[in-house]
């Protein structure tokens, strides 16, 4: 299951269509990304941002060696994950992503394929600029069946979740050099169509068929980071000098947990960190982190995770600069 | 298929990185007064430079004082030589801290909005 929270709806790609053009030519000021007052949040690197937004995640590449489970080895999984997300009101968007697996384990031939599709709704519906703080509420849908065969899972797995963030632009001058940090953070639960799944084995010598039953787990998932924007440092608190590249840099510290709630590893948890950067453009952002296992459970080895996101309402503002249907003057 | 990925994520990279006449939301590039800087001499304007062009609509510059009273001649306004500036002019200034506050509309109609302070030494 992927820790980033896709959320979208795959026909709203022709309603887009036919919407955009109709608000073309409208002229009234836009709200876009993730501004919040003076703060802007860039996506995460290893999950999203809380705001709605007309965004694309291609790809965010990952490579890490996961450990075994039972009688299954150690393997090294490298993803290509990709998310195009729409808003469709002001505070609404929809958005569909899936990822590209290569799984290698030793002494076994590459398996490759893609994982679910997977469709998102999120809702942002509390937006308070002087605070600089943001929370939108969403479900992830998980379609079973749609990925390839041995890569994607065959249960549609239903998460909703919250996301939330805070800028600290609001501490005291005393403490003015605090003031381009940030933290967002989300958490999620994922309940699986059906609590259990049927899985059968032939054997090549018999040909006896045996069946067994396994547990789809429901996992809570929750994530967090903590950021330092040099670019809100250099416009809002004190200009240090800094120049391109340097001055659109926001080094980010990511964390990803995840824990069963039931199922064989009922309330086992694990987890990583991820340190790492982000520098943001005009028209999208790069991020590259390390991704680091916290337990043995998660993983021994250290992985590394990079982005690149675009931000469509300002690489084509006409089409994607506006949601679709506008519910505020 | 490594190598692949890497060479994808750089021409990606550059392809962000490219300059852009317009069209992207408008943030604080550079500022005169400098961003949290102390000057000794009163500034008679302040002029802020943008990633973008601005629109003249929406788009305005405030300054204060450590009361909230405003210090600026309400004249702030895009530069028509530059669009991607704006200027205000300033009443004499005692030493002091002052905050500039600032509200931009990109020609892509996206906001943006920031503030800081600028210290006059005594």
């Amino acid at each position: 299951m992927r820790t980033r929270f896709s959320v979208s709806m795959r026909g709203t790609l022709a309603l887009a269509a036919a919407g955009a053009a109709a608000l073309v030519f409208t002229a009234a000021p836009a709200d876009a990304h993730c501004f919040v007052g003076k703060r802007f949040f860039p996506a995460g690197i290893s999950f999203d941002d809380p705001c709605v937004a007309d965004e694309l995640s291609a790809p965010v590449f990952s490579h890490i060696k996961e450990p075994g489970e039972e009688d299954e080895p150690a393997r090294k999984r490298t993803s290509f994950e990709f998310e195009f997300s729409k808003r469709i009101f002001e505070d609404f968007a929809v958005s569909v992503g899936t990822a590209y697996n290569i799984l290698k384990a030793r002494g076994e031939d590459r398996r490759t394929g893609w994982e679910n599709l997977e469709l998102g709704f999120r809702y942002q519906f509390l937006t308070l600029p002087k605070s600089e703080f943001v929370a939108s509420a969403g479900l992830s849908i998980e379609l079973g069946r749609t990925g390839t065969n041995g890569i994607g899972e065959h249960v549609t797995v239903f998460t909703p979740n919250l996301l939330v963030g805070k800028g600290f632009g609001d501490l005291p001058d005393s403490v003015a050099l605090l003031r381009p940090i940030a933290v967002t953070g989300s958490i999620g639960y994922a309940i699986p169509q059906y609590r259990t799944s049927l899985t059968s084995e032939t054997d090549e010598d018999t040909g006896e068929v045996t069946f067994s039953r396994a547990i789809n787990p429901r996992v809570l998932q929750w994530n967090f980071s903590i950021q330092y924007s040099i670019p809100y440092l250099q416009a809002n608190v004190r200009d240090v000098g800094l120049e391109a590249p340097f001055n659109r840099l926001v080094p980010v510290l990511e964390f990803n947990f995840e824990m069963p709630t039931n199922g064989p590893d009922r309330n086992r948890v694990t987890g990583k960190v991820l340190p790492g950067l982000i520098w943001t453009s005009k028209y999208g952002q790069v991020g590259v982190a390390a991704i680091i296992p916290i337990n043995s459970r998660t993983g021994d080895n250290v992985g590394v995770i990079a982005q690149l996101h675009f931000y469509l309402d300002d690489i084509a503002p006409s089409v994607f600069g506006k949601p679709l249907f506008r519910t505020r003057p | 298929m490594m190598r692949f990925a890497a060479l994808c994520f750089l021409l990606a990279a550059a392809l962000l990185a490219r300059p852009s006449p317009a069209g992207a939301h408008a943030e604080l590039d550079r500022a005169v007064p400098a961003v949290g800087s102390t000057v000794s001499a009163a500034p008679r304007e302040v002029v802020l430079t943008f990633t973008d062009q601005l629109e003249s609509l929406f788009t305005r510059v405030e300054v204060t004082d450590s009361a909230g009273k405003r210090v600026d001649n309400g004249d702030g306004k895009p530069d028509p030589a530059d669009r991607s500036r704006m200027r205000v002019t300033l009443k004499p200034l005692a030493p002091g801290t002052y905050r500039v506050n600032w509200y931009a509309l990109s020609s892509d109609t996206h906001r943006t909005e920031g503030d800081f302070t600028f210290t006059v030494k005594p």
